[in-house]
């Protein structure tokens, strides 16, 4: 579990000198969710796992390295599943498309390559993301006004595309029009 | 130095109850009756504990004596709280595919008065749009009880296999070799009453018919459980004088309130 930057750095160090990963070619891999935001120090929470929203070069989930993650996790006490892609599959439509131009780098661990996404595309994925705790952790980020602004217009894009994410996107909305009369978002104009 | 708060504590009590919390296991024996109220009391803070419980429950409901729980969150909760502990209830049957609590649910809804739904996420209600959607999309769990929840899945990947669980709680094998909940909860009731209690007294608080307590009373005097003292019109159920007369956990009371956790 990890409630900490050094707890996931740690994690990531053992699974990038996994043998398994030995002579492995480099590879990008995005982080996203609370893992993200403990990284960059946006939320104060912990999280069970590393959730991998992207694998830039092409890597699928098939490839060796969640096999190697499930190593890592026994010998840590870990959950099996602490550094899985499930959220690639299911919420990777929720990441701006230009999160690249704002990914933020967290180190090279073995053949790893480790960013994770920024504080404004967090924010654009909590507000997209259902669950009360991901209601929570919008709340700690306390969104600007010009963050807002951009998250909706990010948010306006995808009812045409996603037309399956009605529901979702209704509910980003409606918490985007709560989050804009806040005092709270008002008082972080600068 | 960080301070440790309730909820850490609830972190650990659940990660001895098999549920994968980031905190150290809590070192002690635990009263699941006690760690269910007190997560339903701090969920509306702290939304994770809602589906902490109800994937818990899925997997090890068995060992939970429901009429006690009942009567216990009556005396305890408010009925914004009941109504998120019948809502946890039917969402982990809902995980389980089966009707272990419909009986439960069926007890407490009555009795519970919500004026108009609510967020289970407290600071949700400071957003009247999103709380709207939220009822506008809510499930027919979440109607029925009146607590508009995001949505909840059943996390069996951070609960610890079962055998490892219950080998490290072994006072909860009372509760998993009972003969059904009426059986159960009695030997519950009747620990918590050092003075004893009637057979009349036992169904009230069952919420069954004095009837309905007979059997399950006979074969716990059988096991020499309990034992039944006194004559005929002032009988008290009382633990037997060879079983503990508190629980591992009881006098856990204790353990909820801060201010007296052992550390």
């Amino acid at each position: 579990m990890f409630d900490t930057r050094e707890t996931i750095i740690q994690a990531l160090e053992a699974l990038g000198r996994h043998p398994g990963l030995a002579g492995a070619s480099a590879t990008v891999v995005v982080l996203a969710g609370r893992a993200a935001g403990i990284l960059i120090g946006e939320i104060r929470t912990n999280t069970a796992d590393c959730d991998v929203v992207a694998w830039p070069d092409g890597f699928s989930r098939s490839g060796p390295i969640e096999g190697c993650a499930q190593d890592i996790a026994k010998a840590h006490g870990l959950p099996t599943d602490w550094f899985n892609s499930e959220c690639s599959l299911t919420s990777g439509w929720k990441l701006p498309p230009d999160y690249r131009d704002r990914w933020e780098r967290v180190g090279r661990f073995g053949p790893l390559d480790v960013r994770c996404i920024s504080r404004l595309d967090l924010i654009a994925m909590k507000m997209l993301a259902t669950r009360d705790r991901d209601m929570r952790d919008l709340e700690s980020l306390r969104p600007r006004a010009q963050e807002l602004d951009w998250v909706g217009g990010f948010v306006a894009t995808l009812k045409e595309r996603f037309p399956g994410e009605a529901q979702t996107i209704d509910i980003a909305k409606a918490r985007l029009l709560d989050m804009r009369k806040s005092p709270r978002a008002q008082s972080h104009e600068d | 130095m960080k301070t440790e708060t309730q909820y850490d504590r609830l972190k650990q009590r659940w990660r001895r109850a098999g549920y994968a919390y980031s905190a150290p296991q809590w070192d002690a024996p635990i009263d699941v009756v006690e760690l269910l109220i007190d997560s339903v009391k701090l969920a509306r803070t702290e939304p994770d504990l809602f589906e902490a419980g109800a994937t818990w429950l899925a997997r090890f409901g068995d060992v939970v004596p429901w009429r006690y729980l009942l009567w216990t969150a009556r005396q305890r909760c408010s009925h914004k709280e009941l109504a998120i502990l019948g809502c946890m209830l039917e969402t982990s049957d809902r995980f389980a595919g089966r009707a272990r609590y419909r009986e439960a649910c069926n007890t407490l809804h009555p009795t519970v008065r919500i004026e108009r739904p609510f967020p289970l996420y407290e600071g949700s209600e400071r957003m009247p749009e999103y709380v709207e959607t939220l009822r506008r999309h809510a499930d027919a769990v979440s109607t029925r009880w009146g607590v508009l929840v995001g949505d909840v899945t059943a996390r069996y990947d951070a609960l610890e296999d079962e055998a490892v669980v219950l080998a490290r709680n072994p006072e909860w094998f009372e509760s998993v070799t009972s003969h059904g909940d009426v059986e159960k909860s009695a030997l519950r009731f009747i620990r918590s009453e050092p003075q004893g209690l009637s057979k009349s007294e036992l169904a009230r608080r069952c919420g069954v018919t004095r009837s309905s307590v007979h059997a399950p009373v006979a074969r716990l005097i059988r096991q020499r459980k309990i034992e039944q003292t006194g004559s005929r019109k002032t009988s008290r159920l009382r633990m037997h004088p060879t079983q503990p007369r508190r629980s591992a956990f009881q006098g856990l009371g204790a353990v909820v309130q801060p201010q007296a956790e052992p550390r």
